[in-house]
């Protein structure tokens, strides 16, 4: 394990490793392997579009996880604007996750070897850690892209059915099983 | 916010939600700890970064903890050679490393400081910028501060924190 620097807001220097370092490692990738462009979902996400769409809502939260001197991971939250679907807490609010993504190196789908796993375990641990922050007990929504569901599952999200244009699974975690993935510690 | 968890702590959430055993060899991370500031709401356009304050804000709030750079890198985990550049070079951008980790250690606002070393760009009439330029404006630099360099130093910490 090594240390990491999670950073709360994406910056010039992260959106320059996206352009710089994320994308021609996964346009390689793409170039050498017809069956990846097909199951790889995510490569399409501009985050710069992304950064500046939900800049200016005010209840936007950014992170970045760092090392090894480059941007490992990405995030965008919301923290107003969505409310939860789950019977039990239904219309609550919750940190809803716009966006998360790893660097496509740290990928088992896209490589052979993946450098770094945990990125967006961690990521989502920060956006749960920011619900009960925000006195939501813990409760996190999210639309999986298909290739991520049964991470979701292991986290212990719920998977709720599909929302949105293409519908993708909507993912709900509960104040139960946000209290489990903390822990006690 | 903070997120501080043990590093087994760590390794049994990367195990779950990958379903396998941990190579503790490729994983991350040993320890996070991330400081959060207020959304402070600062606009994001108009790149006026006061060319020195960062610097010399750092180099100040050494002073006042009575730390050589050798001792401030060592404690607070930064690359000596980046911390002398970043207190003598006024147009070195440090890395958002740096930042952050210098910003949990003095205990002042991380998207502040962000902004103040130029990763984020600030309005050039935002609170924060006025404040830098005032900061940046003030007293040269001598061994130990003087009461108006003291005074000078607070009053800018203040208005990094925000209202």
């Amino acid at each position: 394990m090594i240390a990491a620097t999670m950073v709360d807001d994406i910056v010039a220097s992260h959106l320059a490793d996206v352009r710089g370092k994320w994308q021609p490692f996964l346009e390689e990738r793409l170039a050498a392997d017809a069956a990846l462009r097909r199951r790889e979902q995510s490569s399409h996400w501009d985050w710069q579009r992304k950064v500046d769409y939900y800049r200016p809502g005010i209840a936007s939260r950014f992170f970045a996880l760092e090392c090894d001197g480059a941007t490992q991971g990405l995030m965008i939250v919301d923290t107003a604007t969505m409310f939860c679907q789950v019977e039990g807490q239904k219309g609550k609010p919750l940190v809803y996750v716009h966006y998360v993504s790893t660097a496509p190196w740290n990928l088992p789908s896209v490589t052979d070897r993946p450098i770094y796993a945990g990125v967006g375990s961690v990521l989502i641990a920060v956006a749960v850690q920011l619900s009960i922050d925000e006195e939501f007990q813990g409760r996190v929504g999210l639309q999986a892209l298909p290739q991520a569901v049964e991470f979701y599952r292991r986290l212990g999200f719920s998977h709720i059915g599909e929302s949105g244009k293409p519908p993708l699974p909507y993912f709900e975690l509960t104040e139960e099983a946000a209290r489990r993935l903390l822990g006690g510690m | 916010m903070t997120l501080k968890k043990t590093r087994s702590w760590f390794e049994a959430l990367i195990a779950r939600a990958e379903g396998v055993p941990v190579d503790v060899r490729a994983t991350v991370p040993a320890e996070h700890e991330l400081h959060v500031s207020p959304n402070a709401g600062f606009p994001s356009f108009v790149p006026g970064v006061v060319h020195g304050a960062f610097g010399k804000f750092i180099q100040m709030m050494r002073r006042k903890n009575r730390l050589s750079p050798e001792q401030l890198a060592e404690r607070a985990n930064v690359d000596l050679p980046e911390l002398l550049q970043v207190e003598e070079d006024s147009g070195a951008i440090p890395s958002t490393r740096t930042v952050v980790l210098l910003a949990q250690f003095f205990g002042v606002p991380v998207k502040a400081l962000l902004q103040l070393s130029g990763h984020a760009t600030v309005d050039s009439s935002s609170p924060i910028a006025k404040a830098a330029v005032r900061f940046a404006a003030s007293s040269k630099s001598m061994d130990k501060l003087s009461a108006e360099e003291r005074e000078a130093l607070n009053e800018f910490v203040r208005a990094l924190e925000g209202p």
